[in-house]
Parts: structure tokens; sequence; C-alpha cells
């Protein structure tokens, strides 16, 4: 028990919903994105430009509200650009692509040239500051994983919680109905274009608040490429929630918390490095595994409602074979 | 007539431009393939990292102010392109070609392809393998370097716990790691050493951060991070939560005044100066070398003359200061004399003193 509870340390908690906050927003972003019935591949793109241009805005004298509005805005910006390169008919992964290597390395080149050759760039700025819940800070666990983090991080689950409710409303609906059948959604009449040029640009929007936070919630400094592949992190996991809002948290927190086990494990027990690395990788390969099995378990139904349980057994006896 | 005038001033501008353009290729084509001015070309890194890159450019301007010597650099941000950067070098025959962070086999190659081209590596471990006559290579042993560092943390520390967060699991990253536990105990035998290990994650600092943090939350007080853009969130991390950290490769003293206590210098810069002027001498001369503490291809900042921490941290941690700079001074002398074996956890990993340390 003991070891337990030193192995899940108020730091490690910490740590974990510090590095899920940046994939859940980027992960919000890839979901809109795809209910919209577009892939967006630029999320790592997004957060980049979030990054730079929030801290831009910090160091150029704004307030950190400032500057998170800043990077909501240049985020929305890209977006716009890859809306208005779908209305052309432009292939968006390979506008995403080039979008990725565009902010990756025009961030490092405005970098320098506004502020000197250098690879880091540190401006003496303050960091949004930690909220600590009053009453809830005082429950041991609860206290340690609910209390104490900034803005931003509130805002990120907020915003998932947000994203689920938004499926119940009728623009939610419109959108689902747009991912699932663009044609149908027209032929209703729903304005096909008019929602995925809105998803795309809030999408961008959110991705790059993720990016600030990075930035303007944590470090305060901007490296080349600083994201280091948060962005794809948030893709994949937004894959694995199959784009469900309700799924967003639990598979953006598999991520965020893999790493933050990674730092513990290795502090509190003698396990081989390269066991300890992995991992990760096999939670998420065991949790991909689920995930197929239902799908196919889903595929099986072909959309029909489930049998209730007993009912199932008695007709029907090619499925209950191939079942076993 | 009229209508020919604006003709040949066209003509006239085309010419001049094309006069101008061959100017401008001309003389630096002409430049880098005489023997008035020798030229070095470096490919490899990102410059701005603060610290490997950083350090070999460093040697770089050396070798162009003191040397007179012509010098470029070609960035290779994605590994991936590092071969055919280095390839599209070859052609403006530069006197000498020096490459960082590309594979060992891949420069070989297109050494063998170019025996004209002398190629120097400034900063290459010793696998074995046999080196063409045209390239030099030039192998940093950090480990006594980072065992000072250690004897500094394990002097520096409060608490008796003491960290490290390390970009991977490799014996090339170890031969800092181990090296400093090694050195951490020497100073304090009943401290704590605690080694984090990333997944080869080089530039992501919010990782950083957090490693630093939990490690923090262990109770240690002095971090040295082996990490490159990684490590400047260990850094940010100590100097918002009031601990210290041990900087790496370059004099990181001046990023967190005050925070940095001193920096494990890995010389790349020497190697980088010292191979331009031999072969800007003539002297080239192909194959290994090793070098070391003995060489001053590793040390402290405190050796080049850094006194930032000293300047600006709190009293009674700079008030330590002078007594460790005994102690690093004490042990790099039985070190040089042999008297005191260094893990060695990339050359010599059965060693003794490597065996000690688990």
């Amino acid at each position: 028990m003991d070891a337990i509870l030193n192995f899940f340390s108020s730091e490690m908690l910490h740590s974990g919903i510090r590095l899920t906050t940046p994939i859940l927003l980027g992960a919000i972003a890839s979901a809109l994105s795809s209910r919209a019935g577009v892939l967006n591949l630029a999320i790592e793109a997004k957060m980049l430009v979030g990054a730079f241009v929030g801290l831009l805005a910090l160091d150029a004298g704004g307030s950190t509200f400032t500057a998170i509005l800043a990077a909501f805005l240049a985020g929305a910006i890209t977006g716009g650009l890859m809306a208005g390169a779908h209305r052309l008919g432009v292939d968006l992964i390979v506008f995403a692509i080039g979008l990725n290597m565009l902010a990756l390395e025009l961030s490092v080149y405005l970098m320098r040239v506004l502020f000197g050759g250098t690879g880091v760039w540190t401006p003496e700025v303050d960091t949004l500051d930690d909220i600590h819940i009053p009453f809830i800070e005082s429950i041991p666990f609860l206290g340690d994983l609910l209390s104490g983090y900034n803005v931003l991080v509130y805002l990120a689950f907020a915003a998932a919680i947000a994203f689920t409710l938004f499926f119940r409303y009728r623009p939610g609906r419109h959108l689902l109905a747009i991912g699932e059948a663009p044609g149908a959604a027209a032929a209703a009449g729903i304005a096909v274009p008019r929602y995925q040029a809105t998803s795309l640009i809030v999408a961008g929007g959110v991705a790059a608040v993720g990016g600030a936070f990075l930035t303007v919630g944590e470090l305060g400094l901007f490296t080349r490429g600083m994201t280091d592949g948060a962005g794809w992190i948030a893709v994949t996991a937004a894959l694995l929630a199959m784009n469900r809002p309700g799924f967003l948290i639990p598979a953006s927190l598999l991520f965020g918390f893999s790493d933050a086990f990674a730092i513990r494990l290795q502090s509190t027990t003698d396990l081989p490095q390269v066991v300890v690395q992995l991992l990760p990788f096999l939670a998420t390969l065991v949790v991909l595994g689920i995930v197929g099995y239902r799908a196919t378990r889903a595929a099986a139904l072909l959309g029909m409602p489930k049998r209730p349980r007993g009912a199932a057994k008695r007709p029907q006896p090619a499925t209950s074979t191939a079942g076993s | 007539m009229h209508t020919k005038t604006p003709r040949l001033i066209a003509a006239a501008a085309l010419g001049a431009g094309a006069l101008i353009l061959s100017g401008c290729s001309g003389p630096s084509a002409a430049d880098s393939g005489s023997d008035d001015t020798f030229s070095a070309t470096l490919v490899g890194g990102v410059a701005g990292d603060l610290s490997y890159t950083d350090t070999t450019l460093a040697g770089l301007e050396q070798a162009a102010e003191e040397l007179g010597v012509t010098t470029k650099h070609i960035e290779t941000p994605d590994a991936a392109q590092g071969e055919t950067l280095l390839r599209s070098a070859i052609p403006t025959s530069p006197d000498l070609l020096l490459s960082i962070t590309l594979p060992l086999d891949t420069v070989i190659s297109i050494a063998e392809q170019y025996p004209d081209q002398l190629i120097a590596l400034p900063d290459q471990g010793d696998e074995g393998t046999e080196l063409p006559d045209n390239v030099a290579a030039y192998t940093i042993n950090v480990h006594e370097g980072s065992f000072l560092a250690g004897v500094v943390a394990g002097a520096m520390t409060e608490s008796h716990v003491v960290g490290a967060v390390i970009g991977g699991q490799a014996p090339g990253l170890d031969q800092f790691a181990l090296a400093y536990k090694q050195g951490v105990l020497a100073a304090c035998p009943d401290c704590e050493v605690k080694l984090s290990y990333l997944n080869f994650q080089f530039s992501d600092p919010a990782l950083g951060k957090s490693t630093a943090l939990d490690l923090h939350s262990d109770g240690a007080d002095v971090i040295f991070q082996v990490a490159g853009g990684t490590g400047t969130g260990v850094i940010e991390a100590a100097e918002e939560n009031g601990f210290f950290a041990i900087g790496v490769d370059s004099d990181q003293d001046s990023v967190a005044p005050g925070t940095v206590i001193t920096s494990m210098l890995k010389r790349v810069d020497a190697n980088v100066f010292s191979l331009i002027e031999a072969a800007q001498n003539g002297d080239f001369a192909s194959g290994y070398t090793q070098v070391g503490l003995a060489d001053g291809a590793t040390g402290l900042s405190w050796d080049t003359g850094s006194t930032v921490f000293e300047e600006n941290a709190p009293a009674e941690a700079a008030a330590k200061i002078p007594a460790i700079k005994e102690l690093v001074e004490d042990y790099r002398s039985q070190i040089l004399d042999g008297s005191l074996a260094v893990c060695d956890a990339l050359n010599e990993p059965d060693s003794e003193a490597c065996a000690a340390l688990g």
C-alpha cells in the first residue's frame, strides 16, 4: 500500500495532468475536424503556431489572457487557411504536411530574425498562476489530482466536456450528419461547406491554445519544435477515442500519463529501463486491441440494435458458431 | 531607331545582370578552391541549441577569427537530410569538411567516394571501425568531467538526494550518468543518486520540466541534465522551484544565473579548432584521437573562469563554492595522476569502477 501511495505521488499526478493538457486540446481539435469529415493532420503546426504567437504576445506586454487569445486567433487563422484550401479542393493531407513543415521552420526563422541568432528564446515573462481550489485542495488524493493547475488545464477539460454536450444540440447533430454522410447532409439542407470551415477554424484555435499551454502556461520559453510530436499524439488519441467526445479525456490521459508513469516507475522500482519505456506502448497496444475487438463486434451486429441477453442464445446458429 | 533604344538598354541591363551574377558566384567558387584562404565547412546540428551545436560553432568561429579561415555552417534539422547535405557540400570543395551528428558509416561511404576530400569528425565515438585515409576523428571521453560535476552536486546537496535527467539509455549517455553518480558518491557517500532516463526525447522541454519536478518531489535538490533541448526544461524547473541544476556540453551557467551551479563541458570547440589548425598546416592526421580531461576536452565551466553562479546565487549557496572548488581540484589531480579510476561506461563498461556502481 505504501508503495502504491509512493508511486501515485502528488508530483506524478500533476505531471500526468500537465502532460495530458496539450494532448487533450489537440485531440479535441482533431476529433472536431474528423466529425466534420476532414482528416486534420496539421494539429502539430497549429500547436507550434499557438506556442510561438502566445509567447510573442506575452512578451510584447500583453496579459496572459490576451496572449492566449492571440494564440487562439493565430491558430484559427491557420485553420482558416486549411478551410480555404479545402474549399479550393486542395488535398488536405498534403496541405497539412506542408503546414507542419512551414510552422516548424517559420517559427525558428522568426525567432532568429526577431530575437537574435538563437534556438532557445527565454523572454522575461510571468507564466500563468496555478489555481488552488479551497477545500478540495485539502482532500488527500483528490486534492492533488484536482487542484493546483493553471487555468488552461481546467479549460481543456471543460472544453472536452462541452464538446460532449455539443452533440446533444442541433449544430452538433448537423455536424455528426456531415461527418457520416456529407451528401445526405447536403440533401437535407445542411450548409456542409460552412460547417466544415467553421469546424476547421475552431479546431485550429483550440489546438493553438494547446500549444500556448506549453509556452504561456508552463515554460515561458520557446525552443525549436518544442511540441515534439504532441500534435501527432493528439491525432492518435482522437483516433483511439474513435472521435467520440466522451472517450477523448481517457484516451488523452493514457498518453499524458504514460510519460509520467515512465518517469515515476524509474524512481520507485528497479525495473530495467527498456521495460519501463516499453510499458506505455504496451498499454496503448492493449487498448487498441480492445477498441479493435469492440469495433468488429459492432460490425458483426451490422448496426442492428443489440438483442436482449438470453434471447441471443436461441436462434441464429451461424453467429454463435462464429463467436465461439 | 527610337524603338531600338529600349531593347539596347534591356540587353545592356541583361548583360550587366549576368556580369553581376557571375561576379557573385565566381569569386566565392574560386575562393574555396584556391589556397589563399583556407576554408572549412561544418555540416550538422542546429544552431542555437545552447548546447552541442553551439559549442561546435564556437570552435568554428574561433578558427575564423584566429586562423583567418573562411567558415560555413550547414544545418541539418532533420537527421534524414544529413547525408544529402554533406554530399551537397563537397562540390563547393572546402579544404576541410567537418561533420557532426551524422552516422559514421554514412560519412565513411562518402569519404570513400571522394578520397581527395578531407573530412574531420570533431566528436565521434570510437566504434572500432577502420577510417579511410581522408577521415580524422576525435573521441571525447566525458566521464572524467562528469565525475567532477558529480563531486559538485554531492558537495552542494542539502537533502542528500541528487538527480540526473538523461536523454536516453545508451553507452554514450551512460558515460555521463554513471561517472556523475560515482562523483556524487565520492563527495557524499550517504547520498542517494536518482537517474531518470527519457526515451531519446531531446527537444521536449515540457517533459524535461516534469521529470525534474518529479525528481525534486523525491527530495533531489541538485539535478544534472544530459538531455539537449529537453534539458532547458530541467533548468527552468530548477529556477522556478528554487533548486539547482548542472548544465551540459556548453557553458549554460548564464541560462539561469544563480540556478545553474556549473556546466559539464564537452569541448567540441577545442577539437574543431585543432582539427582546422592541423589541416591548415598540412598536418592532417587520419584515424582516431582520444581526448579527455587531461587534454582539456572535458571539464567544468569553472575551468574557463565562469563565476556566474557565485555572483547570482543566494549567499549561503555561494559561500560553499570556494570549498567545493578546492575539492574538485583535489579530485582532478587524483584523476590526472591515475590514482583514481573513473567509470567509463562507453569504452570499459565492465571495469571495476563501473561494476561498483551497479
